[in-house]
C-alpha cells in the first residue's frame, strides 16, 4: 500500500513541478507553433539563479521572480534571432540554450563560492553542480511546515506549494490570453500571413510569445532545483521530452484541442501528472531504466496513434449504422 | 479508455511485486547509479561483492538515471520511500537522494560512492564527522601524485595542460588540485574545458597552440567519452598523457597513480556492513582507497617515442608491456 | 484616390538570371474615389501580383504607390491593412480556422488600433458583431462562438468580407474571391459583395476570372496581359460590353487567344 501512495505522490510532486515546464512549452510549441529548443538551457538557468540567490539570502519568492525574469531575458533573445536576424527558430532555440549552460555553470561557480568564500574559490569559475543543505528555506519550506505541524508528510507541502504556483500561472494564462494582446499572440501563432492581413506586428507578438514561455519554463527549472536543493547545468537534458509527452498525453487523453485555451492549459497540467506517473510505473515494473527509453519511444507512438484509432473506430460505427439502416 | 485500463494494468502487476518483496529480515537496498559508465559500474560491483562477503541478507533495487536530472528525481523518490538504506553513485545521484530524504521525510541512510569532494558538492560539512545520516567513500584521485609524474618521465617538461568538462563538479575540483601541485613542482600550467564531447577537438588544439609539453586528464566522464580524439590530438604533437584513473590508460595515456573503483565501491560496502552491524553514521567518516598503485603503459609510451626512465619503472607496481 | 504611377516588378525563378518573368510592366493607373474596377486577364497576366504589390505583400522594383498623395510604397504590408481591407480566393487564408468567429472579427475591428491589455470580446462587440453578421442571411449571426473550420467556404468567404470592410478601408482588394466557391454559393457571396460595397461606397478592385461577374458589377472594367493594362472601359462603355467584343479585344490587343478557362468560365 505503502507503495502505491509513493507511487501516486511522487508522480503528484514531480508532475506539478514539470506543470509549468509543460506549460511553457505548450506556448512554444502549440500556441506560437513554434519548435523552441531554447528550453533546455532556460530550465536548468532558472536552477541556477534560484540557487545563486537561496544561498545569497534573497527571500525564495524573489528568488523565483528573478529565475522568471531571467527566462524572460532568454526568451528575448531566441525571439530577435528568430524575428528580426531571419535565423530559423530551431536554430535560435539551440544558440539560446548554449549560452545558457555557461550562464549557469558561472552562476553555479558564484554560488559555491558564496557558501564557503575561503574554502571555495570558485567565482568566475565553471562549475556543473552546487547542492546546498536540503534544511535550507526554500518556496516550500511555509507548506512544509504547516503540514508537519498537522503531522502530514512534508512532501504534501510541497505539492501544495506547487500546485499554488501552477494555478496562480494558469490563471494569469487564461486572462491574458482573452486580452486583446493574448488574442493577437494566438491569431500570429495560427496564422502569420492572415494576422499581418489584419495589421498586427507578428514579429513583436512572437518576442513576447517566446518570452512568456521561457519564463514559465524558467520557473519549473527554480522549483525543480529548490526540490531537489541543487543546481546542476545537466538538469535540463530530455525536458523539451517530458515537455511534448506531457502536452501530447494530456490532449490524447482529454482530447483537448478542440475545446477553450483555459481547458488546454488544465489538460497540459494533467498531461504532466499522467506521464510521470506512467514513468513511474514503467520504473518499478522494469529491471533497467535502460529501457525505459524503450518505453517511452512506445508510449509516444501509442498516443500519436490515438487519433488514427479514433478515427477508425468512428468509422466503424458509421458502416455498421449504415448497414443496419440498409438491411432494415 | 484504453489509457486507463493499461494504468491499472500496471498498477496491478506493481501491487504483486510490492506484496512478494515484503519480509522482515531482508534488508532493502536501494542503489542509484548517475550513469552507465566503467568506473561507476566497477563501484556498484564492489559494493554489492562487499555485502555478500559479510553475508547479508538482502534485496536490492537499482536504478539508472540515464544522466538525466528527472530520473535521478523520480529514481531517488522511489528509493528513499521504500528502502532501508541506500547508496548513491556519483555526486547527482548523492545529491538526489539526500533532497528527496528530505522531501519524503525519511530518515534513511545514504552511502554514497564516486564522489570527488563531498564537502565541495555540499552534500555535507565535514567529511570526517559526519552530521546528517550521510557518508560514503571519496574516489579523489591523488592528483599532486600524478602531476609530480611529469617530473619523473625523464623529459623536458616546462608547461603542462589539462583539459575537463565543465558539467562535472568533480573535474573543477581535481584542475585546483592539479594547478596548485604545478606551482609546488614549478609547472607552468594551462587548462581549457568543455561542455559537449564535440567541443572536445577544439579545447585540444588549443592547448596544443599553447605549447604544452604535457596533457593532465582528470577523472571525468564525458572527457572518457571522448577520449579517442584527445589521444589523437595527443599523439599528433607527441605528447605524454598523465591521467588521472586506470581505465585512461587503456585508452591512451602513459602513466596513472589509479584508484580502483571496485575497491572503491568494496570500501563504501564495507562501512554498509558496519552500519547494518550496529555503527552509527557519525561514527563512519568518509573513507578513501589506501593503496593506489603507479601503472605505466610502455606501448602508449613508445607510440610517442618515450622510454621509461629505469627508476620510474622500478617504482612501478604494475607496467604494461604487449 | 489611389495612383500607381510607372510600376515596375520583375520575378527571378528558381534564382536563375536566365528565367526571369517581367510581371508587372511599366504600369500606371488612376483609381477615382468610389470606383468598382473589375480586372481580367489570362493567368501569369499580372492580375494577383498588381494585388500583393498595393496591399505590400511584395515591393516592386520601379514605380510609385500614391494613395491620395501619399507614396505607401515603403510602408509595411502589416501598417498597409490598416486602410487596406483583402479578401483571397482561398476561404481558408482570410480566416483563422481554429478560432473562433467572434474572435477573427475581433482581429478584423481591432485592426489599426492600439493593443493593449484590456478585455479582447466585450458584450458590446459581440451585440455589434451580430449585426454585421445579420443582412448576410445566412443565419451566421448566431454562431459566432464556432470555430471558423465548421463554416462552409461561402459562409467562411462572407464573413471574411464583412471583416475586410469592417472598419471602412480606404481600399478594398478582392482576389478571385469567388472562384473557390461552387457557382450557386458564388453568386449568393457576388451579391454580397455588391451590397457591401455599394452601401459603404467602397473604393474597390476585384480580380475575377469570370468575364460575366466583370461585366456586371462596378463601374470600371481593366483587362491586363504580360503586364500590362490592355483595355479600359468605364461607365456606358463598360455597361455595354459583351463577353463574346472582350475575348476580341484580347485577341487584337496581344495576338494571343485568351486560354479556354477563361473563356468558359461563363
Amino acid at each position: 500500500m505503502r507503495i502505491v501512495y509513493n507511487i501516486f505522490t511522487n508522480s503528484l510532486n514531480l508532475g506539478l513541478i514539470y506543470a509549468l515546464l509543460g506549460i511553457g512549452v505548450y506556448i512554444a510549441y502549440r500556441v506560437l507553433d513554434i519548435a523552441d529548443l531554447g528550453a533546455e538551457g532556460v530550465f536548468p538557468l532558472g536552477g541556477a539563479i534560484t540557487i545563486l540567490m537561496i544561498v545569497l539570502g534573497v527571500p525564495p519568492a524573489l528568488a523565483v521572480f528573478l529565475a522568471f525574469i531571467a527566462g524572460g531575458i532568454m526568451g528575448l533573445l531566441t525571439g530577435v534571432l528568430h524575428t528580426k536576424l531571419k535565423i530559423p527558430s530551431l536554430l535560435a532555440g539551440i544558440i539560446t540554450m548554449v549560452i545558457c549552460t555557461p550562464l549557469s555553470q558561472l552562476l553555479n561557480g558564484a554560488a559555491n563560492h558564496a557558501i564557503n568564500p575561503e574554502r571555495f574559490d570558485t567565482l568566475g569559475e565553471f562549475v556543473g553542480s552546487v547542492s546546498i543543505d536540503p534544511k535550507t528555506n526554500t518556496l516550500f519550506t511555509f507548506f512544509r511546515g504547516i503540514f508537519k505541524g498537522w503531522t502530514i508528510p512534508e512532501e504534501w507541502g510541497i505539492i501544495v506549494t506547487s500546485l499554488l504556483a501552477v494555478a496562480m500561472i494558469v490563471g494569469l494564462l487564461y486572462w491574458f490570453f482573452g486580452t486583446e494582446l493574448g488574442i493577437t499572440i494566438r491569431a500570429t501563432g495560427k496564422n502569420k500571413v492572415m494576422s499581418r492581413a489584419q495589421g498586427i506586428n507578428t514579429d513583436s507578438r512572437v518576442i513576447l510569445g517566446l518570452v512568456i514561455s521561457n519564463a514559465i519554463v524558467a520557473m519549473s527549472g527554480s522549483l525543480f532545483s529548490q526540490f531537489m536543493v541543487t543546481s546542476n547545468s545537466t538538469f535540463g537534458q530530455g525536458t523539451i521530452v517530458i515537455g511534448l509527452a506531457s502536452i501530447l498525453l494530456g490532449e490524447a487523453v482529454f482530447f483537448f484541442k478542440k475545446s477553450n485555451f483555459a481547458v488546454s492549459l488544465l489538460g497540459v497540467v494533467v498531461g504532466t501528472f499522467a506521464y510521470q506517473l506512467v514513468i513511474n510505473l514503467a520504473m518499478r515494473v522494469l529491471e533497467d531504466n535502460g529501457y525505459l527509453k524503450l518505453v517511452q519511444a512506445v508510449l509516444f507512438i501509442l498516443i500519436l496513434c490515438i487519433p488514427l484509432f479514433k478515427k477508425n473506430y468512428a468509422n466503424l460505427k458509421k458502416k455498421m449504422k449504415a448497414r443496419r439502416n440498409a438491411n432494415a | 479508455m484504453k489509457v486507463k485500463r493499461l494504468l491499472l494494468a500496471a498498477l496491478a502487476a506493481t501491487s504483486m511485486v510490492a506484496v512478494t518483496a515484503c519480509d522482515g529480515d531482508v534488508v532493502q537496498i536501494g542503489i542509484l547509479k548517475f550513469v552507465n559508465i566503467a568506473p561507476l559500474n566497477d563501484a556498484e560491483d564492489g559494493f554489492v561483492s562487499a555485502l555478500d562477503a559479510a553475508g547479508v541478507n538482502y534485496k536490492l533495487t537499482k536504478k539508472d538515471a540515464n544522466a538525466e536530472g528527472a530520473l535521478v528525481a523520480s529514481s531517488s523518490l522511489t528509493l528513499v520511500g521504500e528502502c532501508d538504506l541506500v547508496l548513491g553513485i556519483a555526486t547527482p545521484s548523492a545529491s538526489g537522494l539526500i533532497s528527496a530524504r528530505e522531501t519524503k521525510g525519511s530518515d534513511v541512510p545514504i552511502f554514497f560512492t564516486a564522489v570527488t569532494d563531498p564537502e565541495f558538492s555540499g552534500l555535507m560539512t565535514d567529511d570526517q564527522a559526519p552530521d546528517n545520516n550521510v557518508t560514503g567513500t571519496s574516489d579523489m584521485n591523488p592528483v599532486r601524485e600524478q602531476v609530480e609524474l611529469f617530473t619523473k618521465l625523464g623529459l623536458e617538461i616546462d608547461k603542462i595542460g589539462m583539459i575537463y568538462c565543465s558539467n562535472e563538479t568533480n573535474s573543477v575540483i581535481q584542475k585546483d588540485l592539479a594547478q596548485a601541485a604545478a606551482d609546488e613542482f614549478d609547472l607552468d600550467f594551462v587548462y581549457e574545458t568543455f561542455t559537449e564531447t564535440n567541443q572536445v577537438a577544439a579545447a585540444m588544439d588549443t592547448l596544443i597552440e599553447a605549447g604544452i609539453d604535457g596533457l593532465y586528464t582528470p577523472t571525468d566522464s564525458t572527457l572518457v567519452s571522448a577520449y579517442s580524439t584527445v589521444k589523437a590530438k595527443a599523439d599528433a604533437a607527441n605528447l605524454p598523457i598523465i591521467a588521472g584513473e586506470e581505465a585512461c590508460l587503456e585508452l591512451g595515456a602513459v602513466a596513472t597513480l589509479s584508484i580502483n573503483y571496485f575497491d572503491l565501491g568494496r570500501i563504501t560496502g564495507e562501512m554498509a556492513v558496519e552500519f547494518l552491524s550496529g555503527k552509527s553514521i557519525s561514527e563512519l567518516p568518509v573513507r578513501r582507497v589506501e593503496d593506489m598503485p603507479l601503472i605505466l603503459h610502455v606501448d602508449n609510451a613508445e607510440g610517442i617515442g618515450l622510454t621509461f626512465p629505469a627508476e620510474l619503472l622500478a617504482e612501478a607496481d604494475e607496467v604494461i608491456d604487449n | 484616390m489611389l495612383d500607381i504611377i510607372n510600376l515596375d516588378k520583375t520575378f527571378v525563378l528558381d534564382g536563375q538570371e536566365s528565367s526571369k518573368k517581367h510581371a508587372i510592366d511599366h504600369l500606371s493607373l488612376r483609381i477615382e474615389e468610389g470606383d468598382f474596377i473589375t480586372i481580367i486577364g489570362s493567368n501569369g497576366s499580372g492580375k494577383s501580383t498588381l494585388l500583393n504589390l498595393i496591399a505590400g505583400s511584395i515591393e516592386p522594383d520601379e514605380g510609385q504607390i500614391l494613395l491620395d498623395n501619399e507614396n505607401i510604397v515603403t510602408l509595411k504590408n502589416h501598417r498597409r491593412s490598416r486602410f487596406i481591407g483583402r479578401v483571397f480566393q482561398d476561404p481558408m487564408l482570410g480566416t483563422i480556422g481554429d478560432m473562433m468567429v467572434e474572435e477573427n472579427m475581433f482581429l478584423a475591428n481591432h485592426r489599426g488600433k492600439n493593443t493593449g491589455l484590456a478585455w479582447g470580446l466585450k458584450k458590446k462587440q459581440r451585440e455589434a458583431f451580430r449585426n454585421m453578421l445579420e443582412p448576410l442571411g445566412l443565419g451566421l449571426e448566431t454562431r459566432l462562438g464556432e470555430r471558423m473550420k465548421n463554416l462552409s467556404g461561402g459562409q467562411r468567404q462572407s464573413i471574411t468580407l464583412t471583416m475586410a470592410t469592417m472598419n471602412s478601408p480606404r481600399l478594398l482588394l478582392l482576389d478571385e474571391h469567388t472562384a473557390a466557391l461552387d457557382p450557386e454559393t458564388a453568386k449568393i457571396v457576388m451579391q454580397i459583395t455588391d451590397d457591401i460595397v455599394k452601401k459603404a461606397h467602397l473604393t474597390t478592385i476585384m480580380v475575377t476570372h469570370n468575364m460575366r461577374d466583370a461585366i456586371r458589377y462596378g463601374n470600371r472594367l481593366i483587362m491586363m496581359a504580360d503586364g500590362k493594362i490592355i483595355f479600359d472601359a468605364r461607365d456606358e462603355e463598360k455597361a455595354q460590353l459583351t463577353v463574346e467584343e472582350l475575348i476580341k479585344k484580347f485577341s487584337e490587343k496581344t495576338g494571343d487567344v485568351l486560354p479556354d478557362t477563361v473563356i468558359l468560365n461563363k
